[in-house]
């Protein structure tokens, strides 16, 4: 059982952002943080999970970017993944997820993987667009927001996210591709014998250009800030004071 | 790129219409006027909901049987619509923001050589192409991203595009054809259980609703005491808090979990995603509590207070249950 688990390395969105002079992306400096996508920790927790019962799984990780993303790799294989794939791009910028699935799609064809695997959506550019255009590209099934899996013969059995609270099942056919939601199954924490291994192994390194990158079929012109769908009044204060204004505010507001 | 042809998948479950599909038209307005909308309705049997469709809005709707098609599959669709929507001539395809559509249209893109842009918010056009505006960067920021190819798939964020019924309209012409599913690789198993959605959450006046921001399980005390104090209230969560199990995922606020509307909504270190802002924003008043003062949530409330949710909610279960109402 091969398993791929495609993650993403995102600016850490808690950091206060700011726009880059070209009103098109991020303004980032050397001091940016940047973490991994939290649905991809989950995809790494699912595939580690799945190993764990499935007995002889192999878990690789696979991300691309410049050369930071090398750090998201590490994490996921501090988590436990047993190796590492970085496809380098000579950019710094977010290609498009077309780009980014077919120079994936390209790499998983070297390789025979039964289950690929990515979060649902990445947390930055919120498109969920990698995970079923690797699986269009590659010609094989996939499911979207998945909350659980089982290998149950030759298939792969998920429960399947709909509309409030409801769910499906499917069973899917190997190989297959699943998008991961959040779910129970919280991701583990790198371990530190496995953080000192990570940082240890040889990573494989793939320029994309040799993978044939297609043009790119969107483009983001500009980012802007959302605009307040409500006037927001900001209490000022100590704790207290803020807590006697907000209670005022909700007895003169008559609420119940 | 001017745009004459679009489509749109109907989205319907047991007979029933889902509103989105509604709301996809009135997104193909707003790309092109005057364009000719052609909908489409996949199932079993679809028929009656292509009529009724048709009656209702006016549209043109292509009904395409497909014999056994117990619901959405993935690959049936991918297989079924692209001819389909070649033979249209289709620009511009819509589908709803939603397990489904957002499941299909990555594929369809492929299919169709199109450009694919989820979760659409707001359309304009800029220098002569089509620019679609969606939420990003866990709501902090809004893209605005033009497609580079002739054809777009799209698909709609629910409740972006407000859909009013024409009225009395010419029925839309109803065409049906018959197609067999392909052989799939994917098999439907049925529904998996799912727990009920919590009534308490429906009934109460206010909510108090619990983020991540609450750091650990045991500070869900501090929300839980605050609810305790105030009548008529009830406790709440956003998703990453029901995944750490801190409350059952009945208790859930959000596109995947409950649309609630109280008079109060309180939200205790959420961050306000635009997954949580769906479930929530059309409560009457909305209180956010949050440190980080450039957190999404602040942009939906009336009232906002910078503070450490864990510092703050001692202080204010102080002020209300020392005080007589």
């Amino acid at each position: 059982m091969d398993i791929l688990v495609c993650v993403k390395q995102i600016v850490a969105l808690e950091t206060p952002l700011r726009l880059a002079a070209s009103g098109a992306a991020l303004a980032v400096d050397e001091r940016t943080e940047y973490r991994l996508n939290e649905f991809d920790e989950y995809a790494v927790e699912a595939a580690l999970r799945l190993r764990e019962t499935a007995g002889e799984a192999h878990v690789e990780v696979v991300s691309l970017g410049p050369p930071r993303v090398i750090v998201a790799i590490r994490r996921a294989l501090g988590m436990g993944a047993d190796r590492g794939i970085h496809l380098v791009t000579s950019t710094a910028d977010d290609l498009d997820p077309f780009a980014v699935a077919h120079a994936i799609a390209a790499y998983a064809r070297t390789r025979r993987y039964d289950l690929i695997l990515t979060g649902v959506q990445s947390e930055d550019a919120m498109q969920g667009a990698v995970g079923p255009l690797i699986a269009a590209r590659l010609g094989r099934p996939c499911a979207t927001g998945v909350l659980a899996m089982q290998l149950v013969g030759g298939e792969i059995e998920v429960v399947r996210e709909l509309e409030a609270g409801r769910r499906e099942r499917l069973a899917l056919s190997l190989p297959a591709v699943l998008t991961m939601q959040t779910g129970p199954d919280q991701p583990r924490y790198p371990s530190l014998s496995n953080m000192l291994r990570a940082n240890r192994s040889e990573l494989e390194t793939i320029a994309i250009e040799t993978l044939d990158s297609p043009p790119a079929r969107q483009v983001v012109t500009r980012l802007t800030y959302p605009l307040p769908t409500r006037e927001c009044l900001m209490l000022e204060g100590s704790a207290a004071d803020k807590a006697r204004r907000l209670r005022r505010m909700l007895v003169e507001r008559n609420v119940w | 790129m001017s745009v004459d042809k679009i489509a749109l998948i109907i989205e319907h479950e047991a007979g029933a219409i889902r509103p989105i599909s509604y709301e996809l038209i009135a997104a193909a307005r707003a790309i092109a006027n005057d364009a000719a909308i052609t909908a489409i309705v996949l199932g079993d049997d679809p028929a009656g909901v292509a009529e009724r469709f048709a009656t209702v809005t006016g549209v043109a709707v292509i009904a395409v049987a497909i014999p056994g098609l117990p619901t959405y599959l993935a690959e049936v669709y991918l297989a079924a619509l692209p001819p389909l929507l070649d033979e249209i001539g289709a620009r511009v395809v819509c589908l709803g923001h939603t397990p489904q559509g957002w499941d299909c249209a990555p594929g369809l893109a492929v299919a169709l050589d199109a450009a694919c842009i989820t979760a659409v918010e707001g359309v304009a056009s800029e220098s002569g192409r089509l620019v679609f505006r969606k939420t990003t960067h866990n709501g902090k920021i809004v893209s605005h991203i033009a497609a580079c190819t002739e054809r777009v798939v799209l698909t709609v964020l629910p409740g972006s595009f407000g859909w009013r019924s024409p009225g009395e309209v010419v029925a839309g012409k109803v065409t049906t054809r018959t197609v067999n599913a392909p052989p799939c690789a994917t098999r439907h198993l049925g529904p998996a259980p799912a727990e009920e959605a919590d009534r308490g959450l429906a009934a109460a006046e206010v909510i108090i609703a619990a983020g991540r921001g609450l750091g650990k399980r045991e500070n869900l005390s501090l929300v839980q005491r605050l609810s305790a104090a105030i009548p008529k209230s009830a406790v709440a969560g956003s998703r990453p808090v029901c995944d750490a199990g801190w409350l059952p995922y009945n208790r859930q606020v959000g596109q995947t979990g409950a649309v609630v509307r109280p008079k109060v909504y309180l939200a205790c270190g959420i961050s306000g995603a635009a997954q949580h802002a769906y479930g929530m924003k059309d409560s009457g008043f909305i209180v956010a509590i949050n440190h980080d003062p450039h957190a999404p949530i602040f942009r939906l409330a009336d009232v906002g207070i910078v503070e450490d949710v864990v510092e703050f909610l001692p202080a204010l279960i102080a002020e209300i249950a020392g005080r007589k109402w």
